[in-house]
């Protein structure tokens, strides 16, 4: 009986995508279907989220929306990296043209002193 | 992606390395790991199909904002943390207070990964010879279930079609029942 029980505090990874949408849809096999159970009995986060996604209408949507939620978020996330290099760039450059300035005035300013020695 | 490896990366490399370096496609890999979990999580507190949408990329914007501030040991149990403050701000706004899912919403998740954490340090075959008694002290409904799901192997559908509770009622009952059982288990090994 105790070898039956082996398994009970065995700790397992949460569950993938497809594995969520294989449960949801009835494909998991026996063996499958006890291993995402037991997961669940254990994780709160994927037994919270199983709780939600049963009550889904229309559960072959899911992969569709996240998708398309992945899509709007990486492009908003690419918009922002590109105005932080963008900003970057520019804080650079300006930096740059005061050196080149000071740099220039003290050129000036040294040549001016040497003119005014002779 | 153009980092073929990034599928093998802990959630912490990938948000060390998103810090590091402001790629995008790291939080892409984390994206494709959660986005699902927080879907369920967010239809599970509000209820609705296009707010739980909305809310899944509002999370993944907060933990991005959050992720400089704080350093995160266990990424898991924070990011159920961050999106269940979430789905409870949403409520607020909507005037949707609802106890039950409140008081959830209030159990750090930390506090299981901790109890995870200490398992691990339990020898399990000493805590296996004590299974019988510990089975016993659980009440009646917990040890069927318990012995249904991990001798039986029989799914929550099963053991609900033989017990005759219901899907949620089986669910809680494997999980506290383990969480006892769990519980007698240390506290026998740390007498011994």
């Amino acid at each position: 009986m105790n070898d039956n029980f082996r398994d009970i505090f065995e700790e397992t990874d949460c569950l993938s995508q497809q594995t969520l949408m294989d449960y949801l849809q009835g494909k998991l096999s026996g063996e499958e279907l006890h291993h995402v159970e037991q997961h669940i009995a254990d994780c709160e986060l994927c037994s919270d989220a199983l709780e939600g996604l049963q009550a889904i209408k229309q559960k072959e949507k899911i992969p569709f929306w996240l998708r398309d939620i992945k899509w709007q978020l990486m492009k908003k996330l690419r918009k922002k990296n590109h105005r932080k290099r963008k900003l970057r760039l520019y804080v650079n450059v300006l930096v740059i043209t005061l050196i080149l300035l000071i740099l220039l005035f003290m050129m000036y300013w040294v040549l001016f002193e040497v003119r005014r020695g002779h | 992606m153009n980092y073929p490896n990034a599928q093998h990366l802990s959630d912490i490399e990938l948000i060390q390395r998103y810090k590091t370096d402001g790629n995008s496609d790291w939080i892409g890999v984390l994206f494709d790991r959660y986005a699902i979990l927080l879907l369920g999580l967010c239809m599970k507190y509000l209820k609705n199909e296009e707010d739980a949408r909305d809310s899944v990329q509002q999370i993944f914007l907060k933990v991005l904002q959050e992720v400089h501030k704080h350093d995160i040991i266990f990424f898991k149990a924070w990011i159920h943390q961050v999106a269940k403050n979430y789905c409870l701000m949403q409520l607020r706004k909507t005037q949707q207070h609802v106890q039950t899912e409140l008081t959830e919403v209030n159990m750090p998740g930390v506090a299981d990964i901790e109890d995870d954490q200490k398992a691990k340090h339990i020898e399990k075959d000493n805590m296996l010879e004590h299974m019988q008694e510990g089975l016993a002290q659980l009440n009646i409904e917990q040890s069927t279930c318990v012995k249904l799901f991990y001798l039986d192997k029989k799914s929550y559908q099963e053991i609900a079609d033989i017990t005759g509770y219901s899907l949620l009622q089986v669910k809680s009952y494997i999980q506290n029942g383990k969480r006892n059982l769990k519980l007698f288990l240390e506290k026998f090994s740390t007498k011994s």
